[in-house]
């Protein structure tokens, strides 16, 4: 089973919802409704489920807008920025990030399925 | 918001008498009940886990309960006595962590369960200067006499 079958799954469970309704571009928050708690576990069901240890700041992007504000005080590109401290994330995908902040938090399912990728090179 | 008030039914909050054995993924410790209410026991367990957690931590942050996946109890009559109690660590996350708990008393398993609990740093609501060298007290005493340093 591929990782996004395997996140999508962990998602489902723990979501309480039809793994239809979940795809890779879905928002967790946005759209999937996930609160706090519901991360919580989601890590700690990534960490059995890939036998890894999830660092929940960098799975769930949660110094995401700290990096950018950083960024942005230190004249440095944000993309670069968010592609330095979060090496599971492509600098495609930073700039999409960067561009959909202000409708809210960023963090899709894509981007647990690249998490888990890295952290199992 | 009206103030809500719990009632344990108890003399005091903390149930454990002593921890026994640390390390990494274990934990193990006693608790004496004597006409205690039902599911103390639970109570027990999850105050043996949150103190693996808080040692995990060296003390440096709160842990609390964050759900019970389940839960089962041997019998059906009220646990009570010395109990032995016992903790693996059976997964965890940077801010999760999931155990297996159980309880038994005189060689036989009375309870078990998955206790999951989280970590948080401390704040105005959780304050550092008091929990912290609360628990860590409360560590060494349950420790004391065991051999754990």
């Amino acid at each position: 089973m591929d990782n996004f079958k395997r996140v999508r799954h962990t998602l489902a469970e723990i979501l309480d919802l039809d793994e239809g309704e979940i795809l890779p571009e879905s928002y967790l928050v946005r759209e999937l409704d996930a609160e706090s708690i519901d991360l919580l576990e989601v890590a700690l069901a990534l960490s059995t489920e890939f036998g890894i240890e999830v660092r929940d700041d960098e799975i769930f992007l949660k110094n995401l807008r700290i990096l950018i504000a950083d960024a942005g005080e230190n004249g440095v590109d944000p993309v670069v920025a968010i592609v330095e401290n979060l090496p599971h994330i492509q600098e495609k995908r930073a700039g999409e990030m960067v561009a959909d902040l202000a409708d809210g938090p960023v963090l899709q399912v894509r981007d647990l399925v690249a998490y888990v990728g890295h952290c199992c090179q | 918001m009206d103030r809500i008030v719990i009632n344990t039914g108890m003399e005091g909050f903390h149930l454990l008498s002593s921890v026994s054995l640390v390390d990494g993924l274990q934990i193990r410790g006693r608790a004496a009940l004597a006409d205690p209410p039902s599911l103390a026991v639970m109570e027990c367990l999850a105050q043996l886990g949150a103190l693996h957690v808080r040692r995990l931590h060296d003390f440096s942050k709160h842990a609390f309960l964050l759900k019970v996946e389940r839960f089962s109890l041997a019998g059906q009559g009220r646990i009570q006595g010395n109990l032995a109690l016992s903790g693996t660590l059976v997964a965890r996350s940077q801010a999760a962590f999931s155990y297996d708990l159980g309880a038994e008393e005189a060689g036989k398993e009375v309870c078990s369960g998955r206790f999951v609990f989280s970590v948080t740093a401390y704040d105005d609501r959780f304050p550092k200067d008091l929990l912290m060298n609360r628990y860590k007290e409360l560590f060494a005493c349950l420790t004391s006499g065991s051999g754990i340093g």
